[in-house]
């Protein structure tokens, strides 16, 4: 990928407290007009991550760009194009929903004033704070800080949207509203958030990392990591004595393993192969040419993301 | 529906990114609340309410008490060298630590702002404020009061440079407290700091060294009320007297550029 292609680009991307790596050598690209998940659990060094890319802390070692711009030299440059929604967002309590937004826009936005207005009211609307609009935020509740952040994160039409825990303090709704916004935003934008709802990531991203212990664990477009590490697998329920058709399964050069597991109700396969053409044109016929057995299921197999970011953390973790 | 090319960007760069939009909100604070009238009320009541009892109540319940007008000026060069200096610290110490300890510093520094711009608007802001609710609002009242005992206006020029002096005093305390600010991430060491200096400038700590270091009455910052005494007294002024104005205006400016320096280096 060309580095025009990548908005977040960091090599070698370190950050030490105390002696302790926070974050340990983070090479990450990021293309453009992604929504990419940034996954691992809590002290992984997402936040911290996060922080770095915005210039709230300096690297210890290794740096980064964002735009193809360092993101310790030309911070101020980059933030001009970034909206950024923190973890635990935090604004002035004496201020409504429109202030906020309207000192927010100030720090990108000069005039016309009328044009920033209409911007405040139509992201308001966006994110269902409309009714909410001139009330302090002092009574506002979690949730609805939370849609405040997103307000204000992307009241300056940013390039590239870093959110960190976006949907943590919604409820169902306020999530689903979120996951919205963020495809709404992708046409334009570039969205780089962390999160621990990986039904979420599943759902919209097309991009994830994984880290875990600081470290980068996973790093690939959300399809590879779901087809699994150990290649492609079908997957076939089979009734019936299916004991010549796994032998004449098991004779095609392009079938590496099968795992077999009976129940009552029938035959599981897991059929592991190298051709994936040459499996969906003739596996299902040469199963199927055994008049004896009948298949009730038969497709490749998909994985949950839970289960592959168990596996890839588990696996860190014990390795 | 806004669209982003009709939307004028913002042209600060450098240092100043930001700084408009900082120094409005930070005016705000001040102006757009009820903080400037409870400040000049409350320095009303005791500045001017000390110089009004002294003026207009005293003559009355003790007659044989002659005061003269340079009385009441030393008396109020007295009381706004030893108490006003206590609110800058108190409002001015929250400034930056209220702001890195609730999480909003760190909101701000995610947009597009140059750090020096963070400080300084708090520097301008709160000097203005005090400035017009300490300084000028109690120095207009007090003028037209010791006018009217005097029966005659005052000389305004040296008064101007009374008011001058007492504006670097406190600006100094500003430059203190928000460089501490800065510098810690509680408010007991700066409010332990900054009080401790005030208190120490209060009782006239270099008259205790004087003795044996007299150069010292010209580095410490009690200084600027010994200089403000003789003024209004009508004294002749020592022959270094720019010494100690010299001194303060350094360290004030050092401390903003200390405050800025380190809150360059912040991590968030």
């Amino acid at each position: 990928m060309e580095p025009s292609d990548l908005v977040i680009d960091t090599k070698g991307l370190s950050k030490t407290y105390n002696g302790v790596a926070a974050l340990d050598s983070l090479n990450l690209q990021v293309p453009k007009n992604s929504i990419f998940g940034f996954l691992g659990p809590n002290g992984a060094g997402k936040t911290t991550a996060i922080k770095l890319l915005l210039g709230l802390t300096r690297p210890t070692s290794g740096g980064g760009a964002i735009f193809e711009q360092d993101i310790v030299e030309d911070s101020v440059e980059i933030r001009k194009r970034i909206g950024y929604l923190a973890q635990d967002p935090r604004f002035y309590e004496h201020m409504t929903a429109r202030e906020t937004l309207r000192f927010k826009a100030r720090f990108y936005y000069r005039g016309p004033a009328d044009e920033i207005e209409a911007r405040i009211s139509e992201t308001l609307e966006l994110v269902g704070l409309a009714d909410k609009a001139d009330r302090s935020i002092k009574g506002f509740s979690g949730g609805e800080r939370q849609r405040l952040g997103i307000a204000q994160a992307q009241i300056n039409f940013p390039d590239l949207l870093i959110l960190d825990e976006p949907a943590a303090a919604l409820d169902p709704m306020g999530r689903r509203d979120v996951l919205k916004v963020m495809k709404r935003i992708q046409k334009h934008a570039t969205i780089f958030y962390s999160t621990h709802i990986l039904d979420d990531v599943q759902r919209v991203s097309d991009n994830v990392a994984i880290l875990n212990h600081g470290k980068l664990v996973a790093l690939a477009p959300i399809e590879e990591l779901l087809a699994g590490s150990q290649g492609t697998i079908y997957s076939l329920v089979i009734e019936g004595d299916a004991g010549s058709a796994q032998e004449r399964v098991r004779s095609q050069a392009w079938v590496t393993d099968i795992e077999v597991v009976t129940v009552d109700s029938g035959t599981t396969w897991q059929v592991a192969v190298t051709d994936d053409a040459a499996a969906k044109d003739q596996l299902l016929r040469l199963v199927m040419s055994d008049d004896q057995i009948t298949v009730t299921h038969f497709g490749q197999k998909t994985y949950a993301l839970e289960e592959i970011f168990m596996d890839i953390v588990e696996g860190d973790d014990h390795g | 529906m806004a669209s982003a090319s009709v939307l004028q960007p913002v042209k600060e760069s450098g240092w100043r990114r930001g700084f408009a939009n900082l120094l409005r909100k930070e005016n705000g604070e001040w102006w757009r609340t009820r903080r400037w009238w409870t400040q000049s009320l409350i320095w009303l009541l005791t500045i001017n309410g000390l110089l009004a009892f002294l003026i207009w109540v005293l003559p009355t319940i003790a007659p044989e008490e002659e005061i003269g007008t340079i009385e009441i000026l030393v008396a109020f060069v007295q009381v706004m060298t030893q108490f006003p200096m206590f609110a800058v610290i108190v409002i001015a110490q929250g400034a930056l630590i209220g702001e890195k300890q609730s999480g909003t510093a760190a909101w701000i520094m995610s947009a597009p702002v140059s750090r020096s711009a963070f400080i300084l608007a708090k520097l301008v802001a709160n000097s203005i404020g005090f400035f017009v609710t300490i300084i000028l609002v109690q120095g207009l009242v007090a003028y037209v009061q010791i006018s009217l005992y005097g029966g005659g206006p005052l000389p305004l020029a040296p008064y101007l440079a009374l008011l001058a002096l007492l504006s670097l005093y406190l600006f100094f305390y500003l430059a203190l407290t928000l460089m501490l600010g800065a510098f810690f991430d509680t408010r007991g060491p700066v409010l332990g700091i900054a009080i401790s200096v005030a208190i120490a400038s209060m009782l006239g700590i270099s008259s205790l060294f004087a003795s044996f270091l007299p150069w010292i009455v010209l580095v410490l910052p009690d200084s600027i009320p010994g200089l403000l005494t003789l003024l209004v007294q009508g004294e002749p002024l020592p022959d270094v007297w720019p010494i100690p104005i010299i001194l303060m205006s350094a360290y004030s400016l050092l401390f903003v550029a200390l405050a800025i320096w380190r809150f360059r280096r912040e991590e968030f």
